[in-house]
């Protein structure tokens, strides 16, 4: 059985990636949490929960053609290293969870761990956009109530 | 060398200090957290993060009301609610993220009632008023011995 000393326990920190509730538009994004790791830290990641509460149009409706990236389904949360600017899902993702319906979603993938030097933000985002060949009219918003929940251990070295 | 036992770590928690991406106004603050210490416990601060993720007010020379507080700060407040009379803070003088140095540790044991707050430290003088998007990230650790 392994054990770990007091010393390493102080070293070690779960940071949480929370985001309550929110109405987020279509086709905008926010951050929901962003660390800076400097060498020696690590982060091991593992849970995360995306929960796409409700629509304000029926989710039959919405086509291909909506989406932002066509592989990224409605609404997702992504780890990314060194973020900038822009629609996030336009740039490579550590890790995306993403939402294709109504309801909670997980992370189903293996234990993640990063050790390279950066900073890393989890980025929730609706991947909506008018489209004119879908049913739903152009001038409709489509918006999302939606909320994440997860956490990422960090720590200070990696021994 | 000391090892932890199942229920040693039972009595080790991480309380959550977050803020995901808000519209911080001129001149407000925000209180992300709340902790009640009592006697016997530790509370140790090591990761926190300001992320500035953009200004929302372009083209503003900011006036700082806290002058060496940059244009936002949040700090760890023992029994006090007041800007500059915290007890460990992080601060911001550009977008992007900022934390402290996880190298050190901000250890408290005095109980109390300690805070987290956000505050947009800009807006002194109307013209140098800031509004800025920003998010927190951060843990503070609670010890029961």
């Amino acid at each position: 059985m392994a054990l770990i000393t007091e010393k390493k326990l102080s070293t070690i920190v779960d940071l949480p990636v929370s985001l309550p509730a929110l109405e987020l538009k279509q086709g905008d994004w926010l951050v929901v949490a962003s660390f800076k790791l400097e060498s020696p830290q690590r982060i091991t990641y593992d849970f995360l929960t995306l929960e796409l509460i409700k629509a304000n149009v029926a989710l039959s409706s919405v086509s291909a053609s909506n989406k932002v990236v066509s592989n990224l389904d409605l609404a997702f949360i992504g780890l990314y290293r060194d973020y900038t600017s822009g629609f996030p899902g336009l740039t490579p993702a550590l890790d995306v969870v993403s939402a294709n319906a109504v309801g909670a979603f997980g992370r189903s993938g293996a234990t993640l761990t990063y050790a390279t030097p950066g900073v890393y933000s989890f980025i929730i985002a609706n991947n909506m956009q008018a489209d004119s060949s879908s049913a739903i009219p152009v001038a409709t918003s489509i918006d999302f109530t939606i909320c994440a929940t997860g956490s990422v251990r960090l720590e200070l070295d990696s021994s | 060398m000391p090892l932890v036992s199942t229920h040693r770590f039972s009595n080790v928690i991480s309380i959550p200090v977050a803020l995901a991406q808000t519209e911080l106004r001129r001149g407000s603050a925000i209180k992300l957290a709340s902790v009640t210490l009592l006697a016997g416990q530790t509370m140790q601060l090591r990761f926190l993060f300001l992320n500035i993720v953009k200004v929302l007010t372009p083209g503003v020379l900011a006036d700082e009301v806290n002058t060496g507080y940059g244009l936002a700060f949040v700090g760890v407040y023992a029994d006090t609610d007041m800007a500059t009379s915290h007890v460990g803070a992080v601060v911001s003088k550009q977008t992007g993220v900022t934390g402290l140095s996880p190298f050190y540790t901000y250890d408290y044991t005095t109980p109390g009632k300690y805070s987290v707050i956000l505050w947009n430290n800009t807006g002194r003088s109307i013209d140098g008023a800031m509004d800025m998007a920003v998010s927190v990230s951060g843990a503070l650790k609670v010890v029961t011995e």
